[in-house]
């Protein structure tokens, strides 16, 4: 079953039309990744798949329904909850209140507590932090509790925007073993990346984003093999071919 | 001794007022980030409200204020709705001249409606004045005082304590942040700017038997509310309170050292002194300082 599709998605970001004509699958139970290097697109494509910009699209559906003209707030309600890049927390509150917040407006108020306790669980750093406030955390603890506050309403559709940016190396592995983990458990999740190499071990399908348009999609296996990635993405192979010549 | 313990009696309970008065303002500013530039005007359409309704007697006086309340907060609701909303896709500083210009509409109404200055209605309360150890306090003072308490104890518990309280705070912390925990922000915008003048409103009420009305009132009370506000700082809800109640001592004491329209500019040079020294206000959160705020439209949904 196909959990999100988007077909024919242009996106504009104030008068510029950043992303054209995009077609994107992402069925159930998948990890599709999406990457493209920086300013390719990948944030306005998320942003315009949840609403926050203005987009036009000839199919936008979640779970087979349209979301043509619903409101951002109602798409999260609908299950397809964004992990956001720059993680958008509730600074001034603690740790608790801002996963509490998470089900706040979605979750049954009896399985939060149930959801809380597995969050803790998957993320033990965020129980021993869970009176302080969100804006004293470190990146890496910002970044758990972003993908924790993303959980608490048990979502259909996890989007991660970028979540390795600005993280050490050993926190990055630790939070791509847990998308991992929370995709294992049955979350479809759609990740967006610029770090190819992660995004690819962890994703079974690949979607590259050059300039606002899909420049190729397949299974990660065959797209890491092939001439696009390595002329853009995958490092020296590209111009290394080149100058060996 | 006695005069000082009088003016601080008096001034303190009319510091409550200002409190409510200024949580008002205070809400809709953290939340939404908008001055409500009208909000004095509000306060107005309290007392006028109950004015017009001229109850006799307690009970219709209450009822006369619930009923200036709701008539206040629908009035917000409809200019949130109406006004503020497709004003801020705007952009610019559209929110300022809109409450700005609401603000004279509202007091030019007034004008109309009672052109008699200095109206004001007799001691709804069933008790007199208060006498103890040489201070007097009028009822209406006294009651107007101890409701706005009630009352900012009462915003503060749904504010801190309750689920419809931790969304408006999630609002106040992150729109973003609320629109990714799927909070409907349109919705809890329309809802704080109706509190907010809701709660100007029955502040109005309050105030009517002890300050006959005005149009130009309006235009003070905004400054007030601005000035506890600002002083109060946006850290938390506790320091607007504090600072009403300063203001209301400030005034007071004030008139002890220097004569009656002079007293109100030194209180406002006091405040200007204090802007100086303290331009954060009195409570300011550690972790979260009042960032400038994306208008909805910016994020795509206004």
């Amino acid at each position: 079953m196909t959990t999100l599709e988007v077909r024919g998605l242009t996106v504009k970001r104030g008068r510029s039309e950043v992303l054209h004509q995009v077609d994107l699958v992402v069925r159930e139970g998948e990890c599709v990744c999406l990457v493209g290097s920086n300013g390719a697109g990948k944030t306005s494509l998320i942003e315009g798949v949840l609403g926050l910009l203005p987009a036009k699209a000839t199919t936008l559906s979640f779970l087979g329904r349209s979301l043509l003209g619903v409101r951002p707030w109602d798409r999260v309600r609908r299950g397809l909850v964004v992990v956001p890049q720059n993680r958008d927390l509730f600074s001034g509150m603690t740790v608790e209140e801002n996963l509490r917040l998470g089900a706040v407006a979605v979750g049954d108020r009896v399985a939060a507590d149930a959801v809380l306790e597995e969050i803790y669980e998957l993320f033990p750093r965020l129980a021993e932090r869970a009176a302080q406030l969100a804006g004293t955390l470190s990146g890496g603890e910002r970044s758990m509790l972003a993908i924790g506050r993303g959980l608490m309403s048990r979502p259909k559709m996890l989007v991660f925007d970028e979540p390795s940016l600005g993280l050490a190396p050993l926190v990055v592995t630790s939070i791509m073993r847990t998308i991992a983990e929370i995709n294992e458990r049955g979350t479809t999740v759609l990740l967006v990346e610029q770090n190819v190499h992660q995004a690819f071990a962890l994703a079974s399908r690949a979607y590259v984003l050059e300039n606002g348009v899909i420049a190729g999609e397949g299974p990660t296996g065959e797209l890491a093999d092939s001439e696009l990635m390595r002329r853009g993405y995958l490092g020296s192979a590209a111009t290394g071919g080149v100058v060996k010549a | 001794m006695s005069t000082v313990l009088q003016l601080a009696s008096t001034g303190l309970l009319q510091g409550l007022l200002y409190s409510l008065i200024g949580i008002g303002l205070y809400l809709v500013f953290t939340v939404m980030r908008v001055v409500n530039f009208a909000h004095g005007y509000f306060v107005l359409i309290g007392m006028y409200g109950v004015l017009s309704l001229g109850p006799k007697g307690f009970l219709p006086f209450l009822g006369a204020i619930v009923v200036a309340a709701a008539g206040g907060a629908l009035v917000g609701y409809l200019v949130q709705r109406f006004l503020l909303e497709s004003g801020l896709a705007k952009g610019g500083h559209s929110q300022l001249v809109i409450t700005l210009s609401l603000g004279i509409a509202i007091q030019y109404l007034f004008q109309v409606l009672h052109p008699e200055p200095f109206e004001t209605i007799p001691n709804p309360y069933p008790f007199e004045a208060f006498t103890s150890s040489g201070v007097t306090i009028s009822a209406p003072r006294m009651a107007a005082g101890a409701l706005s308490l009630v009352l900012v104890l009462l915003v503060s518990f749904l504010v801190y304590r309750t689920r419809i309280g931790t969304i408006i705070r999630g609002c106040s912390e992150s729109l973003n942040g609320a629109i990714h925990v799927g909070i409907n922000v349109r919705r809890v915008y329309r809802l704080t700017f109706a509190l907010g003048c809701g709660l100007a409103a029955i502040a109005g009420g309050l105030l009517l038997p002890i300050q006959p009305v005005s149009p130009a009132l309006g235009l003070e009370l905004t400054i007030k509310a601005f000035i506890v506000v600002v002083i109060g700082g946006a850290g938390s809800l506790w320091g607007t309170v504090a600072a009403g109640v300063l203001l209301g001592l400030a005034e007071a004491l004030g008139s002890l050292y220097a004569p009656g329209t002079f007293a109100t500019a030194l209180v406002y040079g006091l405040f200007f002194l204090v802007i100086l020294v303290r331009p954060q206000g009195l409570v300011v959160r550690a972790a979260a300082r009042i960032t400038p705020r994306k208008s909805l439209t910016k994020v795509g949904v206004g």
